[in-house]
């Protein structure tokens, strides 16, 4: 029932979302949820929260799909982890490594272009996998 | 690549379990692309060798915060059009719209969940 089909159109929609200038995209952010979060997706603070929560207190973070960063700066920045970023399209990665450099987590926040069939991590690379609402 | 007893979290659209094929069709016209793929996280988890921590449904929230961007975009048209071109605001409008259309139908749900590698 996956629509495989439409993989390489879902890919190139999300790169035009990465390109496209974003000042009144964030400013609607800001209104419609009260914080500028860097996503067009569905995960408001407060459930990024819930995920900085469940994961361990201390360790290494892996964000599937982390797109403009979101939630992993959170989890780096609040949370203390150390944190990978992973995503397709290199658009998304340029905006997710200055996010992170706003947050002040550059230092142990970094990006990795992949997909989530073949990651390129060794087996026990991380003490915690997150994602949020990948592909939508 | 997550270690062993390492945690698995995040957030999952899904179509609830026991949709028909049509309706399974529709909700993955409606939400995202792979949404009809997945009806119910935590079983699949378990197949893929991980315990249930935590599962709760959001879908309400999946809503609320739905509704908040098609207001949000319908506020800032003029600027949005601006910004992104007509084409953009279209499909974002579109989509968000497709998503709630989804949720209120009964073929969409969002979960929360938390899962322990074995």
């Amino acid at each position: 029932m996956v629509r495989i089909e439409h993989h390489k159109e879902l890919i190139d929609r999300q790169r035009v979302k990465y390109e496209r200038p974003i000042s009144a995209w964030t400013a609607l952010e800001q209104a419609a949820f009260g914080a500028a979060m860097g996503s067009n997706g569905f995960t408001i603070q407060a459930e990024a929260e819930a995920l900085l929560a469940a994961v361990p207190a201390s360790g290494s973070v892996l964000d599937l799909g982390t797109g403009r960063g979101w939630p992993g700066k959170l989890i780096a920045r609040d949370g203390g982890h150390r944190l990978v970023g992973l995503d397709m399209p290199v658009e998304a990665l340029r905006l997710a490594r200055s996010a992170f450099e706003a947050a002040g987590v550059a230092e142990r926040a970094f990006v990795c272009a992949g997909e989530g069939s073949a990651l390129p991590f060794a087996s026990g690379s991380f003490d915690a996998v997150t994602h949020a609402d990948v592909l939508c | 690549m997550l270690r062993q007893g390492g945690v698995l979290a995040g957030y999952v659209i899904h179509t609830p379990p026991g949709l028909s094929e049509a309706d399974l069709e529709t909700a993955g016209d409606l939400g995202p692309s792979f949404v009809a793929g997945m009806d119910d996280p935590a079983a699949s988890a378990a197949l893929s060798g991980f315990d249930v921590l935590h599962v709760q449904d959001v879908t309400a929230r999946f809503r609320e915060t739905g509704l908040a961007w098609v207001e949000g975009l319908g506020d800032r048209e003029a600027l949005l059009r601006e910004e992104l071109g007509d084409v953009e605001y279209e499909y974002e409008l579109h989509r968000k719209g497709c998503i709630i259309e989804g949720i209120e139908s009964g073929l969409l749900r969002r979960s929360f969940y938390v899962f322990n590698g074995r």
